[in-house]
This record gives C-alpha cells, sequence and structure tokens, in this order.
C-alpha cells in the first residue's frame, strides 16, 4: 500500500472519529443545562424565553438542531458564545497557542526527567536508578497533580519567592505549570522508556554488537537508544491526549487562560457554542497528532504500518 | 545565630574533612544535600513569612475575581464581580453612603416624588466621560432608553422594568415616569452605570464591550482577556480622587491559588477566604482576614406546594419540627466566622427588618412531639439539593444540620450539585423539592422587596410557597411610598413566614476578606469593593 493510500485511509478513519465526538458534545451539553438561565435574569417572564427559545433556535427538535450543529461545523461557524457576545471558535483560537505552549513545555520536563531515569534504570537493573525510577512510577501515581499545584505554588512561589504563584505574562509563569504538567506525565513516560531499553537490550542484535567489541557507549546510544526510541516516541505522541487532561486542572490552579480552563468555564455556565467549539478543536487537534505519529511511525519502521 | 548560619558552619566543617581527606566524596554529597534539604523543609513549614522582596511604593491595587468579564458593557451582564469592575469606571446615579446605608447623591445630586409615578431628578453639572464627552440630562434619557429597549437585550433589564421611560426636563434636569408607585426606586439608582450616548452610537456594541468610556475615578487601560483589567486614576475625575494611581483587576479562578496569591503579596484583596484559611492568612504577618456581614441570606427552601411531589413538608407542623431540629447557635459559633439570624428569611440589614421575631430555639423534643402529631412518629426521608452557594464551610455545616434532623426523624439525603446555574434550573422548573439550598443577594437591594418578591411571591418561579395574606402584603407594600406604612406591612408578613416556616431558616452571611497589611481598607456590607478607597499603608 502506498503512502498516500494509507493517509488517506487514517484521515478517513479520523474523520469517523470527529463525527462521533461532535454527536457526543451536541448530545452532552444539551443534557447539562439550560443555556436560557445564564442569559435571561432569574425573573424573567416565560413569555420573553418563548421569544428569546425562538431566537437561538432552542425549540426546534433536537435532531434538526444536531444537523444545523454539523452544517454550520463544516462551514467553520460555532456561533457567538452565550456569555460573551463574541464567536466561540475566535474565543477557543485565541486561547489554544497558550495551551499548546503549556503542553510542550510540559513534554520537555517529563522527557528530560523520565529519559535519563528510564534508560538508566532499564540499563542498570537492581540499581539505585531502578529503585528511585520505581519511587517516581508510585509517587506519579499517587499524588494528585492538584495537590503538586499547590504544593509548588506555596513553596517556590509564596515561601521561596522565587516565581509567580500564578499567572501569564512572562517566561516566569510558564515554569511552574510546566514543571507541574511534566511531573503528571513523567511516570508514565518513565516505564515507558524503561521498559523499552530492557526489551531492546535483551534483543540478539545488542548481545552481537558486544560480542564485536563495540564500546559500551556506542552499543548504548546507536544500537539499544535509538532502537528503542521510535516506539516510545510514538506512544508519547499518543499521550498528547493525555496532557490536555492534565492541562485542565494545571491551568485553573495556575490561572493559566487556556484553553482547558475555558471549556471548564464554559461547561460550568451551560455556554454551549464555546463548549462544543472548543472540545471539537482539540479533538481535531489530538487526532491529527495522532495521525502524524502514526504516518511517520509507518514510514520509518515497515512493521509498524497498519 | 539563627539556624541557615550553623548549617553553613557545618558544611564548612565538612568541607575541611573532605579536603583532609577524612571523608569520602560521596559522604560529603550526602551533607551537602542533608543540609539543603533542612534549609527547604524549614522555609516550607508554616510560620512567619519573610518580609516581601523590595519593599516599594505601592501604585497598584490588585483584586483577584473568580472569573473573567464576560463583557466590559455594563448594560449587558449580570454577575457581581463586573459590578464591582464597573464601579470603578462609571458611576451612577445613586451611590450608597457607607455610613448610613442609605442612597446618596452621586450623578443625580437630588431627587422627589412629585407624584407617585413621577420622579424629578436633578444633575450634576461638572461631570466629563473620559474621553471629553459631557454628561448631561439626555446621558441619563439615553441610558434608561438603551436598558428598556427590548432589542438591546439587556439581562438587567427586569431590574428596571417598573420604569415607563425618562424625560429631559432642562440640560441638567430628567424626570423619570414609572409604571406604578416603585418605593425601591432610589435602591435601584445605585447599580445602573451610565454610558456616553454619542460614543456607543458611533463605535457600536462590540467595541464598548471591549473599550468601556465612563465617568468614574478609574480609566479604561487594557484588558488581557482570560486574565487581567487594567486601569488608570482618572486625574480629572469630579469627585475625591482615587488614592492609589492604579488598579488591577487579575483572574484566579482557584480558591486556594487566589490565597497563595494573597500571601505572595500579588494579589491586594481576595473577596472570599476559605474559615480553615483564616489562621494561615492571620498568622503570615503579609495579609489579614477580615469578617463583614453582608445582605446575603441562605435558607432550606422546603416544597411547601408538592411542586416536585407530594412531601410531608406540605405540613405546616412538619415544617416547624425542622427548624425546632437545628442548633444555630452552635453552628454559627462553632462552624462559622459570624452569621445574622435570619427568623423570617429577612436580613438585619434589610429594610423592614422586624428585630421583635425571636427565632426557633434549638429543641429536638418539639421537633419530634410536632411530627408524632403529624402522623410520622417514625420520621421520613428526603432528598435534600446541596451547592456551594457562598456560604463559607458549607460542607461541614450541611453535615451537622442533616445529624440535627436526623436526630428527629427527618433523614435528609444530601446530593450535591456542582454548578449553581443547574440547581437554579432544576428550582425554576420546579423540580427541586422536597429540600433545597437556596442563596439570595436581593441585588444589593436593602429592602424586603429586594428578597420577598423574588423568594415568596407566587409570581416567581423561585417560591415553592403560596400565602395568600403575605402576597397582599408584599403587593401593598411595594406599591406605597409612605415609609412607616411599609414597615407595618412588612411586620405583619414577616409574623407569617416565621409561623408557617416555608423554609429551614439559616442566617445571614459573615463574608470572609483577604486583605493585604500593605493597603489600608475594609469591607462594606453591599459586597463591593472600593479600590477607589484604599490607601496604601
Amino acid at each position: 500500500m502506498t503512502v498516500v493510500s494509507r493517509i488517506a485511509r487514517n484521515l478517513a478513519r479520523a474523520l469517523i472519529v470527529l463525527f462521533g465526538i461532535s454527536l457526543i458534545t451536541f448530545v452532552i451539553s444539551h443534557v447539562i443545562g439550560d443555556p436560557l438561565g445564564v442569559l435571561l435574569p432569574l425573573d424573567a417572564p416565560s413569555s420573553t424565553r418563548a421569544v428569546y427559545r425562538h431566537e437561538m433556535g432552542l425549540d426546534r427538535p433536537v435532531g434538526v438542531q444536531y444537523l444545523q450543529f454539523v452544517a454550520d461545523i463544516g462551514r467553520g461557524r460555532f456561533g457567538d458564545s452565550f456569555l460573551v457576545k463574541k464567536p466561540a471558535l475566535a474565543l477557543v483560537a485565541e486561547r489554544i497557542p497558550r495551551t499548546l505552549l503549556l503542553a510542550a513545555a510540559g513534554m520537555v520536563v517529563a522527557v528530560t526527567v523520565a529519559f535519563p531515569l528510564g534508560i538508566l534504570a532499564g540499563y542498570r537493573r537492581r540499581s539505585f536508578a531502578d529503585s528511585a525510577s520505581i519511587v517516581l512510577a508510585v509517587a506519579g501515581a499517587a499524588i494528585p497533580i492538584y495537590w503538586l499545584g499547590l504544593m509548588l505554588q506555596i513553596l517556590l512561589g509564596v515561601r521561596l519567592h522565587w516565581l509567580p504563584p500564578s499567572g501569564y505574562g512572562s517566561w516566569r509563569h510558564l515554569i511552574l505549570p510546566a514543571f507541574c504538567l511534566g511531573a503528571f506525565l513523567a511516570p508514565v513516560t518513565m516505564r515507558l522508556v524503561r521498559s523499552g531499553m530492557i526489551e531492546v537490550l535483551a534483543q540478539d542484535y545488542v548481545r552481537t554488537a558486544r560480542a564485536k567489541g563495540i564500546a559500551e557507549r556506542v552499543v548504548l546510544t546507536r544500537h539499544a537508544c535509538r532502537n528503542m526510541l521510535l516506539p516510545v516516541v510514538t506512544v508519547l505522541g499518543l499521550q498528547f491526549g493525555q496532557l490536555m487532561g492534565g492541562a485542565v486542572i494545571t491551568e485553573t490552579v495556575f490561572s493559566w487562560p487556556g484553553v482547558a480552563s475555558l471549556v471548564v468555564q464554559a461547561i460550568q455556565s451551560s455556554d454551549f457554542p464555546v463548549t462544543q467549539a472548543a472540545v471539537i478543536i482539540l479533538a481535531s487537534i489530538i487526532l491529527a497528532v495522532n495521525l502524524s505519529v502514526d504516518t511517520i511511525a509507518g514510514m520509518l519502521d515497515p512493521r509498524l504500518r497498519a | 545565630m539563627n539556624a541557615d548560619d550553623l548549617a553553613l558552619e557545618n558544611l564548612d566543617r565538612w568541607l575541611h574533612f573532605y579536603r583532609k581527606r577524612l571523608i569520602t566524596r560521596r559522604e560529603f554529597f550526602q551533607a551537602v544535600l542533608a543540609a539543603g534539604a533542612g534549609a527547604l523543609l524549614r522555609e516550607a513549614v508554616p510560620g512567619t513569612l519573610p518580609p516581601a522582596l523590595g519593599a516599594t511604593v505601592k501604585d497598584t491595587a490588585t483584586l483577584a475575581l473568580n472569573s473573567d468579564a464576560p463583557t466590559l458593557d455594563p448594560h449587558m451582564h449580570i454577575l457581581r464581580e463586573v459590578i464591582i469592575v464597573m464601579y470603578h469606571m462609571f458611576n451612577n446615579l445613586g451611590t450608597r453612603d457607607l455610613r448610613t446605608m442609605r442612597i446618596g447623591p452621586d450623578l443625580a445630586t437630588s431627587w422627589k416624588i412629585a407624584s407617585p409615578t413621577i420622579w424629578e431628578m436633578t444633575l450634576r453639572q461638572d461631570v466629563k466621560f473620559h474621553n471629553g464627552d459631557p454628561f448631561t440630562a439626555q446621558t441619563v434619557k439615553f441610558n434608561y432608553d438603551r436598558v428598556l429597549d427590548p432589542a438591546q437585550k439587556s439581562p438587567q433589564r427586569g431590574n428596571h422594568e417598573a420604569i415607563d421611560h425618562a424625560e429631559v426636563t432642562g440640560p441638567y434636569s430628567v424626570r423619570i415616569i414609572t409604571k406604578r408607585p416603585y418605593p425601591i426606586f432610589v435602591e435601584r439608582l445605585q447599580n445602573f452605570q451610565m454610558l456616553p450616548e454619542k460614543y456607543v452610537k458611533e463605535k457600536g456594541d462590540a467595541y464598548i464591550a471591549e473599550h468601556p468610556v465612563g465617568t468614574g475615578p478609574y480609566k479604561f487601560s487594557d484588558w488581557k482577556r482570560g486574565s487581567e483589567i487594567n486601569v488608570v486614576r482618572n486625574d480629572d475625575y469630579w469627585g475625591p480622587k482615587a488614592f492609589i494611581p492604579r488598579a488591577k483587576f487579575r483572574v484566579v479562578p482557584d480558591v486556594a491559588t487566589s490565597v497563595a496569591e494573597l500571601l505572595a503579596g500579588n494579589v491586594d484583596i481576595v473577596r472570599y477566604v476559605p474559615t480553615d484559611q483564616m489562621a494561615t492568612v492571620n498568622k503570615s504577618g503579609r495579609a489579614t482576614a477580615k469578617v463583614q456581614r453582608i445582605l446575603r441570606v441562605q435558607y432550606i427552601a422546603l416544597d411547601t406546594l408538592g411542586r416536585t411531589g407530594q412531601t410531608p413538608f406540605m405540613d405546616k407542623r412538619v415544617r416547624q419540627a425542622a427548624n425546632y431540629a437545628l442548633d444555630a447557635d452552635t453552628y454559627l459559633k462553632r462552624l462559622q466566622p459570624g452569621g445574622d439570624k435570619t427568623p423570617a428569611a429577612l436580613n438585619p440589614l434589610h429594610f423592614g427588618y422586624d428585630p421583635s421575631i425571636s427565632p426557633y430555639a434549638h429543641n429536638p423534643d418539639a421537633a419530634r412531639k410536632l411530627l408524632v402529631e403529624a402522623g410520622y412518629k417514625d420520621g421520613f426521608d428526603a432528598r435534600w439539593l446541596t451547592s456551594n452557594l457562598g456560604m463559607p464551610s458549607f460542607q461541614t455545616v450541611n453535615d451537622a444540620i442533616a445529624q440535627d434532623l436526623s436526630g428527629v426523624g427527618i433523614r435528609a439525603k444530601q446530593q450535591y450539585i456542582q454548578a449553581t446555574q443547574t440547581l437554579v434550573d432544576l428550582i425554576t422548573s420546579g423540580k427541586a423539592g422536597p429540600m433545597f439550598d437556596f442563596s439570595w443577594g436581593s441585588y444589593s437591594v436593602f429592602d424586603a422587596d429586594g428578597l420577598y418578591w423574588d423568594c415568596f411571591h407566587p409570581s416567581s418561579n423561585l417560591s415553592y410557597w403560596h400565602q395568600a395574606r403575605f402576597a397582599q402584603l408584599i403587593e401593598a407594600a411595594r406599591g406605597t411610598l409612605d415609609s412607616d406604612l411599609r414597615k407595618r406591612f412588612y411586620a405583619s408578613a414577616q409574623q407569617i413566614v416565621h409561623e408557617e416556616a416555608p423554609v429551614i431558616f439559616e442566617w445571614g452571611f459573615h463574608s470572609i476578606f483577604g486583605v493585604s497589611n500593605a493597603i489600608d481598607w475594609t469591607p462594606e456590607p453591599d459586597e463591593i469593593v472600593r479600590l477607589f478607597n484604599a490607601k496604601a499603608r
């Protein structure tokens, strides 16, 4: 199968997933609350409510509303936010780069911590590094990210005054949330790297390389690490979705004005257009990342092709 | 010699030993790590904070907001926090005199009643908007027209719907005609900001929602959406100038983060400090927790009409029993930073509050007797919808109440609702019974009508109680301007509310504000934070 046809098939699959997501977000957001409660004062007479309901199209059958919704999305029209009189898409687009920045920074932190530790742990079993890696893995599973964020804020922001406890604007504001998010992702990454190393080092070609007398350092880098990297990085790409989940809490705790905290606010105020726009855009980004990671991996290693 | 000096001395010793080869490199590193960890731990142990870095002249007062403003157009929102921001950039026709708690002049210098439905108002003559436009009678007419216009779709329209229209009677005088006698006309003056007509018509609603121009003590500077709103002092202000040259409204959605920012010195005022954090704030030396009684009242509403289905609470004796079961004095002493009992749901700050009504005493025996009389000697189960409606430590209080209710046989099962809007939807659609939490701020209207009408009048979809005589009383009180007569109507109304007990009475809140020691500011009962009154220390 050619590269192009493979990409086309993956794209088609992604579109189907996107449709499913749009259906789910539509259903859920229509279950969580009545937007008229947000827009109108509590004592608005029912005649006013009826007028607003008709104008916003909320009195048409749900199926018709959904079809209209899909048609609108196709044209890039997500409607205006109920809370802010601006197009929902603009509000989401404004915040996405900030969340992506945070996610990227978090990924960098996670990789910086997890890779050396994981490689060392996989290479020297039952060493200090291996014990440290187990501690990290368990701590990562046990420590709630909310608590970690708060502790970082108190220690480094309030007590030591090294960094601003929350906010957005300078590179200093990025450090704590990136570290928090990275700490969220590091244990999983570290386990991946460790098991990848263990698996690779058990391969015959490594034994052959050693038998050939190649220096241990070269064996590690050129033979072991390089072969370990490909599947691990593939899975890391798929972890991008996890990052978005961690970002919801991180952005709230650190007042980082990104798209994840926007979604939380939108859900709490029954702001359908923004919720739907944010979820669909985010889903598209995650699908795109997965798609490219899959494709690149498939190109580099024929064994990974679907 | 303090701990840090000792630690450094120790490290010197270790270094000396290492150089003399008395210890290995590994042991030296362990010593360094231990010293470092010790220093960090000492920093992390709660206690007084180090003095703020670089004490500079304070030039910005910062308030933490719970969420970003949806718009900076004063007529197009219903949020308390946006009202606070608006108070800085805009003026109202009247404003609350914080010593007498009555409405005094602001942009209007005086007003009088010409007839039960006509008010004559004189305006200040030296007021200019931040862009130089003059403030005149025409401005007032424009603003009333705008908020009352159905096409404008202002969510505040309901607040002013008793007003028919405004007429210009001179360059600085207006006549306002109401549809019927409107006694809270004066109260409503304190929450209606004035926009400049030419600016709004030229630039359009979308532009002015992001570039507000008013007459207030601060001018709009910039708005980083999602992060902060900045304003600078208006040096041409017609009234007393603000003390601090700049003000910032920072969006900090998480409560714990806002307290952290307060302690770090980045935020000066926090509107809500959890009760269990009060001690930490006070001990920090950086800020103080200040308790302030506010107008907001909370109670547990009971489904007396059976809107959600048949319930024992339709019987007055059961409702009274529920009230006897509560030990409100203990809750207020142990679980709250204070509170004002509301024996007929009204807060002592509401005009018309009758102090002679005593609250239901804690009397579980009387409660059980009433339940037996009503036919529930084995008690009954009831679903209780709860939510965070602003009461400090509400969950602990609810748990205490649930325990006291079960003690007399009313087994209330709490069901927590995260989003207030969802609870409101259930209430208005009649599905919230048999018991639900409810709180009401009365839109800062310090008048019994501000609570009784919206919460208990049969026409309100928030009411789960209809009582004909009560409705008559509050309708009569709403329709006359005679204060003494109104007080008498409300006194009778309160007797009915207390006796019929349509709700389990709780109390009016004492809100806990966190205030930085770098500024001199005290909270007010109308929940409005006035940074222009804050002075740097």
